[in-house]
């Protein structure tokens, strides 16, 4: 077997075509690498660059932490404040989903509010059952990835455009939504499920573990 | 691929820690012209259509990604978190160009676009998938593919 051709790019992990809705910018990059086929053979470069720099996007502006400025009617429980957060969120999660006609959400087959739950559950020691494709641990990856892509599609909607590395640092130290999944991280540590304890961390990046 | 500079140490370290393959001859076959060549995508971005069977960690299977599923229908199960996935919340093309595929077939550049398209869990160790791989190029052979552009995430 032979290694295929290879351009490189210099984009940040995850946006492998560089900018999302710039077309022209994504077909230069295809071209990029396309191009490579029509290299004779004896000058192929191991690896190619490409010579454009994406954006990322550029720095937040406007991107607003969820608050409910309704009278606090409970406990502040992390439950409760979760279940703030994602009604707030709520009306921009539906807008976007309204304008791209499309959502990532759902590969664990449950409502934001039933995932909210499992979460809260799981820090409680209090863990969903196995289904019969996926262990509990699985079950509760998908939901923890569901989570973060539900609240960032809703800050995704929100006026002004953000780069990809704020709306990261934003998710982790300003969201309850962020908390709940570093809590639930915590707790699986001493967890007697297994697949449970395996399959947490995955759902934090490596330099917050 | 990112610049290990702006990866963070913990990732850059596996990254720097992982065994490169050496190949003992030239890398490159010849083809055809480019603008003759039908051509698929195969992502390691854990892709797969909303009804689809999630990825699980160590997944060595692939799934089936026909080129007329509505990007709304697509979902990403790979189980790295260290990795942006706001783009393709934005944007499905940033990792799955169909759409960028068939403008370039449009306007001459390239042939055709192949009808499926293909999604694997890149987590996975890739000697672990060279089974698969032997087995999804027939796969590809079959469909008359001729270009392949093998995208990570």
């Amino acid at each position: 077997m032979k290694p295929p051709r290879a351009l490189w790019v210099p984009f940040i992990l995850g946006r492998p075509l560089g900018q999302p809705n710039d077309p022209a910018f994504q077909r230069r990059v295809l071209r990029g690498a396309l191009d490579l086929l029509e290299c004779p053979v004896s000058a192929v470069p191991i690896l190619a660059d490409h010579p454009e720099e994406a954006d990322g996007g550029v720095e937040m502006e406007g991107l607003a932490c969820p608050v409910n400025y309704a009278p606090i009617e409970h406990d502040g429980s992390l439950a409760n404040r979760l279940a703030d957060e994602i009604t707030s969120l709520s009306v921009w999660y539906d807008l976007g989903f309204e304008r791209s006609g499309r959502t990532v959400f759902g590969g664990a087959g449950m409502t934001i509010t039933e995932i909210a739950g499992a979460i809260v559950a799981a820090i409680d020691g209090d863990l969903p059952g196995p289904t019969t494709e996926l262990s509990v641990g699985n079950t509760l990856r998908l939901a923890g990835e569901d989570l973060k892509a539900w609240v960032t599609e809703a800050a995704n909607a929100q006026p002004g455009e953000m780069s990809a590395y704020a709306l990261k640092a934003w998710f982790w130290t300003q969201t309850v939504a962020g908390e709940a999944l570093l809590a639930a991280y915590e707790a699986s540590k001493t967890s007697d499920n297994k697949s449970w304890r395996n399959q947490a961390p995955i759902l934090i990046p490596a330099e917050l573990r | 691929m990112v610049r290990l500079a702006d990866v963070p140490e913990a990732e850059r370290n596996v990254i720097l820690g992982l065994d490169l393959p050496v190949y003992d001859t030239n890398p490159a076959v010849a083809g055809r012209p480019l603008r003759e060549r039908r051509v698929a995508v195969i992502s390691t971005a854990g892709l797969h259509r909303r009804d689809d069977r999630p990825f699980t960690p160590g997944a060595q299977d692939y799934r089936i990604i026909p080129g007329e599923t509505p990007a709304g229908e697509i979902v990403m199960s790979h189980i790295s978190p260290n990795f942006d996935r706001t783009g393709y919340q934005a944007d499905v093309n940033i990792a799955l160009p169909i759409e960028r595929l068939r403008e370039m077939a449009a306007d001459g550049e390239i042939g055709s676009v192949a009808d499926l398209h293909y999604s694997f869990m890149g987590a996975t160790p890739p000697d672990e998938l060279e089974e698969t791989a032997h087995e999804l190029a027939r796969h590809l052979q079959a469909d008359g593919v001729d270009a392949v552009l093998l995208i990570p995430i």
